[in-house]
């Protein structure tokens, strides 16, 4: 709905987004040195990286790497301005498959093994998570009577109570999305990948900058969408969201890596039928 | 102009210009095709903004009906002749299946029916019609130079390239009728005129291949054939009327399922889709420009023109929701079949069945949300596919390829193509495209109906995944400093190509006033209870979102040009790709070498998935399912 203060809102999500994502991610990579034994960077670290990142010399491959990595950026924040604007859930699912399809398209542009294994897995990536988040929207819609945001967090009691199967399927896309483990196939987070860095091989400087700050664009909006199954009062908000992510940052360091099959073959049967059963849950008792 | 010329017009014009295709002159022929499409485009336009409209046409002029009923058995005896010539018994049996009920309609001593308007269009046959002079009249332009080409490559005699452009220009015609008739025996010639066409059309090449795909494709628009006139049958002897918006205003009268789902299985038919899919992917080996006409733009929409013609019908029966079904079983199966494919134009074709399976699905979900989403489905659909097919028929011309996999790098070597081409792809499933805002709609208005949404959801999710395949494939740069000319294409394949970019583009942009134009009028007329006051849709509530839209478009454009400039002025330093510090062979060509010292160049392929997907033994599963659910829904119709 566009209105004056939720335009602000989303005005302001813009802007200091990237900042939100960039302690956030700090705070992940203290919190996982920590589970790991060591003391790890200090949690400003991604703002010294981006700096470090933007102002290094421009080397891509062939300018299909910038275009598309604009777009990623753009798309990115797009979906954050809807979604901080209480738009339509369905709209900003789409918004996101154009960063999501122009990230892969900058990948296979780059003519080096480990951009195109890294890209090839990112595809398969996005088909598995895809189903699930469409079908996590539409139990929202399926609950609420409305794929509206404001519509969404005007429900009195929290979504969570109604669709705890389907924060667990979602679970599978926020692990891929954030790239933990065991879902870090194409490109992972930290150091450890058998093809050097996947996807973001071919991409360095400014342009991996950019990369990086459109995933924290992505890292506040799927908060976001997590923080919808409980929007009732902000502090419990907190504190689920909270949980969510140390669950998240806990599995990352108990799980080695999935291969694509295993990954396919597993989270979309459980996926769908979490997601399945919730619906006749919904359908049924509610 | 009144209405009546126009109409006559739009039909008549093709026929009688179709003999043109015989001329050799390709100038000339070039001349009197964009004669011709001006002609039509305008008629088209005129008609649009007039508006809806019905007449009977008047019998002093000629006795039309006389006149049709003599054309139906000179078609069906063609065909007959065809069956008989290739030894196809099931042709055969199918034309005499059509023949009898023709006969018993016409000699029946029953009732004559007294026509009230013969000729009618709504905004939904207005809007195809558009779509089939705009969009046909461009591929016949297309096809001018593409059949230069293709004559030169099979060295056939021009009369056969003649007989090409004959039957091409005549299905325009015939697809005007079919769109324009109100009077269902009047669009079942023009529905079997077009069965015909294409025929001629795939069987164009005279190979084995193209003449079994060809008879294929006959027998399984028979059927369909055969199921519309028994469904006239059915209607002549309740006395019903023979006309679609008289049946349409009794609304869903018990009496009146039967006939509409026979109807509905004949648009089955028609549209390809399960279990009749496999005649479109046969049919991909006609030229490019019967793909994009027939196969993608027009003939097949004959097809879900008519199930969303008959809604009001079968609106909150039954039907409706195994129409909803099946719609979404072919969407998701055709998606996941062209996950295993790397023939370029059969995974056009299996997107067209899918997207014609999502406007099913649409006109079976039935709210008015839903009907929406169909009708601005078909339009972008019709654009986009246009755009893709014509562009893959010039590309196998300039690679002489067909398979994907030689597409790799493709816009380093013709970059005004490869960008159409990419340009399509992302049209078809990229907000703020129009095919993805019909999808969006598609998805609001099946969203409660779980079983629809899962499969909608899961064939989304395909199609996402090949067609970001392919896209990456083009814009792939691993022989960018080839001193290859950069060949310049020629001017009636860059045209087509590029008029049709631009009109999705354009269309996408002005999807608020085409939906204002379009649909909203159709809405009161299919929903009733729409009527008075405008309730709002997703479209309408989200409508703000819109107006963000092309504000972000506009401000991405601008940045993306800003950017062009300013690499422009400056050098890109292009770095190698990572090769893990191997020795390159020299700077320019990706690969490196190997401890042995041999040059290993880029070289990447798609995974296909074939072993997960057997696409025969998935084929015959779906198949069996498809055709259980057709039986239910014949049950549930009785």
């Amino acid at each position: 709905m566009i209105t004056i203060s939720n335009f602000l809102w989303a005005l302001a999500a813009i802007i200091l987004a990237p900042a939100v994502g960039a302690l956030i991610s700090g705070a992940d990579r203290k919190l996982t040195a920590w589970l790991q034994g060591r003391v790890g960077p200090p949690v400003y670290q991604p703002f010294l990286d981006i700096i470090k990142l933007l102002s290094k010399e421009k080397s891509i491959v062939n300018s299909r790497q910038i275009i598309c990595v604009l777009v990623y950026l753009l798309s990115s924040m797009a979906a954050v301005f809807l979604f901080f604007l209480k738009s339509d859930l369905l709209l900003i699912f789409f918004v996101l498959t154009i960063g999501a399809v122009s990230f892969i398209m900058g990948a296979m542009s780059a003519p080096s093994p480990y951009s195109q294994v890294g890209a090839q897995r990112e595809l398969i990536q996005v088909l598995t998570y895809e189903p699930l988040l469409l079908l996590s929207f539409v139990g929202f819609f399926l609950v609420t009577g409305s794929f509206n945001i404001s519509h969404i967090l005007d429900w009195e009691e929290p979504l969570l109570l109604s669709m705890p199967l389907i924060y667990a399927a979602l679970g599978f896309a926020l692990t891929i999305k954030l790239r933990k483990s065991p879902f870090d196939i194409s490109a992972s987070h930290h150091g450890h990948q058998e093809i050097v860095k996947g996807s973001l091989t071919e991409y360095s400087g400014p342009q991996l900058a950019m990369v990086e700050i459109a995933h924290w664009y992505e890292i506040i909006l799927i908060l976001g969408i997590f923080a919808l199954f409980w929007s009732t009062s902000v502090p419990a908000m907190l504190i689920f969201l909270s949980i969510t992510y140390i669950a998240e940052i806990l599995i990352d360091n108990l799980v080695a890596r999935s291969t694509w099959r295993w990954m396919i073959a597993h989270v979309w049967p459980v996926g769908l039928g979490l997601v399945t059963a919730n619906y006749i849950l919904i359908l049924a008792v509610f | 102009m009144n209405i009546e010329s126009l109409s006559a017009l739009l039909i008549l014009l093709p026929v009688f210009m179709a003999l043109t295709g015989f001329a050799t002159n390709l100038t000339f022929l070039r001349a009197v095709a964009a004669g011709m499409a001006a002609v039509l485009v305008s008629a088209s336009a005129a008609l649009f903004i007039n508006g809806p409209f019905a007449f009977e046409p008047s019998s002093h002029i000629a006795p039309w009906h006389s006149i049709f009923s003599l054309a139906d058995f000179v078609l069906l005896g063609i065909m007959l002749i065809i069956g008989i010539r290739y030894k196809h018994k099931l042709i055969s049996i199918l034309v005499i299946g059509q023949i009898l009920p023709l006969i018993l309609i016409k000699f029946s001593a029953q009732k004559t029916h007294s026509f009230e308007a013969s000729i009618a269009a709504d905004h939904l046959s207005l809007m195809m019609i558009m779509i089939v002079c705009v969009v046909g009249s461009f591929i016949v332009l297309y096809a001018t130079e593409y059949m230069r080409r293709h004559a030169m490559k099979m060295d056939s005699p021009p009369l056969h390239t003649g007989l090409f452009f004959f039957f091409l220009i005549l299905f325009l015609g015939a697809m005007n009728g079919l769109l324009l008739s109100n009077n269902l025996l009047w669009m079942f010639f023009f529905w079997e005129l077009t069965t015909l066409c294409s025929f001629f059309l795939i069987a164009h090449d005279q190979t084995d291949l193209a003449l079994a795909n060809a008879l294929k494709a006959l027998w399984m628009n028979l059927l369909g054939g055969v199921l519309f006139i028994w469904a006239i049958y059915l209607l002549h002897i309740s006395s019903l009327p023979l006309e679609i918006h008289q049946l349409t205003k009794m609304g869903s009268f018990q009496i009146l399922l039967l006939p509409a789902a026979l109807l509905c299985l004949a648009a089955f038919t028609k549209s390809a889709q399960l279990p009749f899919q496999s005649w479109l992917t046969g049919a991909m080996v006609a030229p490019a420009p019967v793909s994009a006409l027939l196969h993608s733009s027009t003939m097949v929409n004959a097809g879900v023109f008519l199930i969303l013609k008959l809604s009001p019908i079968y609106q909150g029966t039954p039907l409706a929701s195994y129409l909803a079904i099946l719609g979404a079983l072919t969407f998701i199966y055709t998606s996941a079949i062209a996950l295993t494919q790397n023939n370029a134009k059969k995974i056009l074709a299996y997107s067209t069945i899918g997207s014609l399976g999502l406007i099913i699905a649409c006109a079976g979900i039935g709210t008015p949300e839903a009907y929406s989403a169909a009708m601005l489905l078909i339009l972008f659909h019709a654009v986009a596919k246009a755009l893709l097919f014509m562009g893959v028929g010039h590309i196998e011309h300039l690679i002489q390829s067909k398979n994907i996999e030689d597409m790799w790098g493709l816009m380093e070597r013709f970059p005004r193509v490869s960008l159409l081409l990419v340009f399509g792809m992302i049209s078809m499933f990229l907000p703020p495209f129009g095919a993805l805002i019909s999808k969006w709609m598609a998805v609001h208005a099946a969203a409660r109906l779980p079983i629809v949404v899962i499969m909608l959801a899961l064939g989304s999710a395909f199609t996402v995944t090949y067609w970001t395949r392919w896209a990456g494939m083009i814009v792939n740069s691993f022989n960018s400093e080839q001193n290859e000319q950069k060949i310049k294409s020629p001017l009636f394949i860059d045209i087509p190509l590029t008029v049709m970019a631009g009109l999705g583009l354009g269309l996408s942009i002005l999807i608020i006033p085409v939906y204002w134009c379009l649909t909203l009028p159709m809405l009161p007329i299919v929903f009733p209870e729409f009527a008075v006051v405008p309730r709002s849709g997703a479209l309408m509530e989200n409508i703000g979102a819109f107006m963000v839209y092309p504000a972000f478009l506009i401000i991405g454009f601008t940045l993306l040009i800003m950017r062009k400039k300013r690499s422009q002025k400056s050098v890109n330093p292009v770095s190698r790709p990572y090769y893990s510090g191997l020795d390159p062979k020299d700077q320019n060509t990706p690969g490196f070498t190997d401890p042995l010292g041999n040059f290993i160049s880029f070289r990447s392929e798609n995974y296909y998935f074939k072993k997960h997907l057997p696409p025969e033994r998935i084929n015959t599963a779906v198949n069996a399912v498809a055709l259980g659910f057709i039986i239910l829904l014949m049950v549930a119709s009785l």
